[in-house]
This record gives C-alpha cells, structure tokens and sequence, in this order.
C-alpha cells in the first residue's frame, strides 16, 4: 500500500534538495568581500582598544576622585549599595559620591566599586546629574 | 597575508588550527575561515531573506562578529558551522524586523527591478524548482521557517538545528515536520507531480 502522505513528503524534501543545489550555483566572490570584513574586524578592534583606553581614562579619573574624597573627608557618606544601585541605573556620575548620605563601614570595597564601576562606563554613559539612591539601613 | 589556499574540505584538526590562529589575530587563518564558510552562510541568509544583497550583508556582518570575537567560540557546545548559523539566524531576524518597519520597498522605488532578486529566481528557475515550494517557504511562520532552512540549506542535524533554535532537538525534529506539512499544504503544484508520481508506481 502507497503512503501518500509520505511520498507527498519526500517531494518536498526532493524540492527543498532541489533549492539548496539551486542556490549553491550562486556565484560567490568571497575575495571580492574579504578585504572589507578583516578592514572592518581590524576596525572594530581598534574602536574597541581606544574605548579601553578612555576607560582607563575613567579609570583614572576616579582614583584621582577617590583620593579628593578622602582628603576632604567625605568618603564614609556613601556606600557600595547606593553606588552599585546607581550603577545599574547607568547613572554613575562624581556628584554620585558625596550625594548619598548612608556611612559605610566598609570603604575599601567601596573603593574599589567606585573605580571598577566608573571603568565599566566610557565617559559617554556618564552623566552629570545624578539621582541619589538611598541605600539600605545596614 | 592572507594568500594561504582554502582547502576543499575542512579535517577537525585544521578547524581547530584555524579559529586559534585566527583567535590570535592571524588574518590567513581568518580568510580560509571566511572563504570556506561564507558561502554556506550566504545561502542559509538567502533561504531566511529572499533577498541575495540582503543575504551577502548579513554573512559579512556575521563574519565580522565571528572572526572578531573567534576565542569566544567554545567547540564543546556547538560545531563551528552551527555557532556561525547561530550568529546568522540572528542578524537576519534582526534584519527582518527592521525590513518590517519599512512601508515602502526601495525596490518599488527604483526603475530597475533588484537584480540580486533576479538572480535568485533565475538560478531558482534554472534547475527547475518549483516556484510554489520557494514562495511557500517564505510565507511559513519564522520559527518553522528557521527549521526547514536550517535542516535543509544548512545541512544541519537535529540536535545541531535545536541548538541553533535554542531548544531540544524533540523541538526541532518537530518544527521541521510541522514546516514539510505546512509546505506540503501550500505548494498546489506537487499535488499534480505527486498524482503523476503515484501513477508511474501503479503502471
């Protein structure tokens, strides 16, 4: 007995073979392309070194205000919480640091929250005006 | 320098060979890369978009994506066709959501109908596929669309479909179906070729 619905399948397949070697006969010039993809790879690469070079920028930017803070004596008025809140909120800016009112016991890990989050952000995703976050009480 | 020979068929071992050298920034091992895989992305590009130029935009976009970002590639989770499909699959869903947005083809607007479309539909035309079957792959919905091209254009196996989909090969297996059946309904013309098919077998 004849499966029609099988056979009625397979002349499907057998089109859809059809169609695969119809386009393999596409006339394909990858040398045409391939200077413009690696000129375009080399491109983004270099984009992306001079982005890590801006944030290395940030990165220093914020050791320098680290040390503002603690020479003025407002480090402990804020907090790894309210800045890593603000951080996710993309909204990490220096007024940040001596906008929250929270003390932190913990100013070393602040520390380095502090630079590890203004490196994660090129100065582009700065912004000067920050919302502050309360944080939570410890 | 970027002159070392594509060969005909990649071993496992000189794949491996190839995304190191190229995760290091070695452009010939990136351009046999690009030259022994952009055609196989071109035409899974083709099978999604319906569209050759659109299609070629996509598999550059792929490969810039892919050779920059090679050392991300991990061959436990998925062969290195598969990963490049995945990348593919979505830029062209990207870009079939922005083609959505606009109300106008350019095409319309030019005196000159697209010729990248052209060529497709003669090469089509030329081994004599069945327009319905082209057209009615086109017209499935894009999850069992996804399926068919990549099981049939891109030659992938179940399990390798299912990564690509992101869902177990069960899945997979089944959206290919239910796409065959879908296609099986819509081309009209395969009823006559079928009937003609069934008759050679009884005669």
């Amino acid at each position: 007995m004849i499966n029609h619905e099988r056979m009625r399948q397979s002349e499907v397949e057998r089109s859809l073979a059809t169609i695969k070697a119809a386009l393999e006969t596409i006339p394909m010039r990858p040398e045409r392309h391939w200077p413009e993809v690696w000129a375009r790879v080399q491109s983004q690469t270099t984009q992306i070194a001079e982005r890590r070079r801006l944030t290395w920028q940030s990165v220093t930017s914020a050791c320098a205000l680290v040390l503002v803070l603690f020479a003025s004596g407002a480090w402990s008025s804020f907090t790894t919480q309210s800045l890593a809140a603000n951080a996710s909120a993309n909204v990490v800016s220096a007024p940040l640091f001596v906008a929250s009112t929270t003390p932190t016991a913990k100013p070393g890990l602040t520390a380095i929250t502090a630079v590890a989050t203004l490196s994660a952000h090129t100065p582009k995703y700065l912004r000067p005006v920050l919302t502050p976050i309360p944080a939570p009480p410890d | 320098m970027s002159d070392e020979s594509s060969p005909e068929v990649l071993t496992g071992s000189q794949l491996a060979d190839y995304i190191t050298r190229g995760a290091r920034g070695d452009e010939a091992a990136c351009a046999v890369l690009f030259r022994y895989y952009y055609p196989q992305v071109v035409r899974l590009c083709v099978g999604l978009l319906n569209d050759l130029e659109d299609a070629e935009e996509v598999a550059q976009d792929t490969f810039v994506y892919a050779l920059r970002n090679l050392a991300r590639y991990d061959s436990a989770k998925a062969e290195f066709r598969t990963w490049l499909f995945m990348i593919a699959l979505s830029r062209c869903r990207n870009k079939r959501r922005r083609k959505w947005l606009a109300s106008v083809p350019l095409d319309l607007l030019s005196v000159e109908p697209a010729t990248p479309a052209r060529l497709v539909e003669t090469l089509l035309e030329r081994r004599g596929v069945r327009r319905q079957v082209w057209d009615a792959l086109q017209q499935l919905p894009a999850q069992l669309q996804e399926a068919i091209v990549l099981r049939y254009l891109g030659g992938l196996r179940y399990n390798e479909v299912g990564r690509a989909l992101k869902c177990n090969p069960k899945t997979a297996e089944s959206r290919v179906r239910l796409g065959l059946t879908a296609l099986r309904r819509t081309a009209q013309a395969l009823e006559i070729d079928c009937e003609m098919a069934l008759a050679e077998l009884s005669a």
